[in-house]
């Protein structure tokens, strides 16, 4: 009666830690992984665009939770002339990086320098869609949003957004987190077709202070990029 | 044959009796937080206060320009002494603790007369304490309670926890808040007893600022709180960044304010004042 009521026991507990453990993805190799918390984080990146090119603006601290650890991270990127921003985990934003750089060599080594094929904004927008939505199909998403910024395929300015699950779509003026709801405002507020160079950066600039009053993250240093008209 | 079966049993019975042990709380998602950075020093004659300004609810900053120090006892202009208290926790529990601990020190001083209209510092520490323990198990309240004790002629300063632990702080120094944990070694390191008031002021100063620079919780200004024999008096910094700092470095750690010309950029159009 006593092994009985032992092996009740048992497969009640191991019943309950099956029912309520998450469900567990595996990558190609098999190997088991669970979807993660953020653990480094940046906070909003902010995009416009203006007359002849299109701008990107982030602080430049990674969190490490409520403590403002990394003060000269770099959440602004040009991968193979893209502009890419991050907020979110930041290991995740340097993997796509990786994975980005990783496509344009192998496409230098196949086709040559010269003949390569070059990607342009609209391109690696779409392809990030892809990845993040697949990785948010396996429960195991790259937790972050991602600002591509550039040009297309014509040479017209581009401006788009894809988030974690894999969400996208492309606006003249895009912020990600805190920014989503304290920069907006100001920035369709304030956005004119013909902004020139100056008047964007100083509308960036200026939503970014406010970001920095009123987001418990933030940091009152930023990194600001560009694609103009001559690149 | 009872015994065997009740050995099998007891790990699950405490595990499910710890579960309803009451606990502490924790602050509810979204409620509004002193997440907080509290420094408090003594020196020659007095006592240092020294508080940063910032209200989150989460990651928003509720209010940029909150006052943490609450004046619990106050004297007479020209009088000086007095206690204050700093809060951290949640902002609602505190300020009621605050008006609290108020409500009841006058009620006495008019039951036992004139003389209690200066109460002790310890007495108030100690008054706080135990309306803490009435409310613990849904107060999310931790304070420093400082003053200047007229009898030894010198200040005093308390630290209650979240539970009711009551701590007289003979160093001569205390910290508080989220940010406390980051200047700590700052503070064991730089505090040295007897000080001079504007000695003691500049390092409670700094002390705020850096844990402002590093803990995402504190920001804004520093409210500081200077009890001495003769006076009270209030005021605040706002540069963001240390004094000792080199005047390079202060302009590199300055606000988004002062736009600097990038190089490959146009200069922005639009200036503001710093």
């Amino acid at each position: 009666m006593r092994l009985s009521l032992l092996l009740f026991l048992t497969t009640v507990t191991t019943l309950l830690t099956m029912i309520s453990s998450s469900s567990i993805a595996r990558t190609s190799a098999g190997h088991r992984e669970h979807t993660r918390r953020p653990i480094v984080t940046g906070t909003s990146v902010l995009g416009l665009k203006y007359k002849g090119g299109v701008m990107l603006a982030a602080d430049t601290l990674a969190s490490y939770g409520s403590m403002a650890k990394y003060k000269n991270a770099r959440r602004l990127v040009e991968v193979d002339k893209v502009l890419l921003g991050a907020g979110g985990e930041y290991s995740d934003f340097q993997a796509i990086q990786d994975l980005l750089k990783a496509n344009a060599l192998e496409e230098e080594c196949m086709s040559g320098l010269h003949d390569r094929h070059r990607s342009n904004a609209r391109e690696t927008w779409n392809y990030l869609r892809a990845v993040m939505y697949n990785r948010r199909n396996k429960m195991n998403p790259l937790w972050n949003d991602l600002v591509v910024a550039g040009r297309d395929a014509e040479g017209k300015t581009f401006l788009g957004w894809v988030d974690k699950i894999g969400t996208t779509f492309e606006e003249d003026m895009i912020a990600t987190g805190f920014g989503s709801y304290l920069a907006i405002p100001l920035l369709r507020e304030r956005y004119r077709d013909d902004l020139d160079e100056g008047e964007a950066r100083a509308l960036l600039e200026d939503c970014m202070r406010i970001l920095f009053y009123r987001d418990c993250r933030a940091l009152n240093r930023i990194q600001i990029a560009k694609v103009s008209e001559d690149t | 044959h009872n015994v065997p079966m009740l050995r099998l049993l007891l790990p699950f019975v405490l595990s499910v009796a710890l579960c309803c042990c009451p606990s502490v709380r924790a602050t509810k998602p979204g409620e509004i937080s002193l997440g907080t950075t509290l420094v408090a020093a003594c020196f020659k004659g007095g006592v240092v206060v020294g508080a940063d300004t910032r209200t989150s609810a989460g990651a928003y900053v509720t209010n940029r320009y909150a006052t943490k120090i609450a004046s619990i006892v106050e004297n007479d202009a020209g009088e000086g002494g007095g206690v204050v208290i700093c809060r951290s926790g949640s902002a609602a529990d505190t300020q009621f603790l605050a008006d609290r601990a108020k409500w009841e020190l006058r009620e006495r001083s008019y039951r036992l007369g004139v003389l209690q209209d200066r109460p002790p510092v310890g007495q108030v520490a100690r008054l706080l304490r135990s309306l803490m323990l009435e409310e613990s198990q849904d107060m999310v309240a931790s304070l420093i309670c400082a003053g200047y004790n007229s009898e030894k002629g010198c200040g005093e300063l308390y630290s209650i926890s979240q539970t009711g632990s009551l701590i007289h702080e003979d160093a001569g120094y205390t910290a508080g808040g989220s940010g406390s944990s980051y200047i700590l070694g700052f503070l064991d390191r730089e505090y040295k007893a007897n000080m001079s008031e504007e000695e003691a002021v500049d390092f409670v100063t700094t002390a705020v600022q850096l844990a402002m620079a590093r803990d995402g919780s504190s920001g804004g200004v520093v409210r500081l709180v200077i009890l001495a024999a003769d006076r009270q008096e209030e005021r605040m910094v706002i540069t963001p960044s240390p004094s000792k700092a080199s005047s390079s470095q202060r302009e590199a750690r300055g606000t988004v304010a002062t736009s600097k010309s990038l190089p490959g950029f146009a200069n922005p159009l639009h200036r503001t004042k710093g």
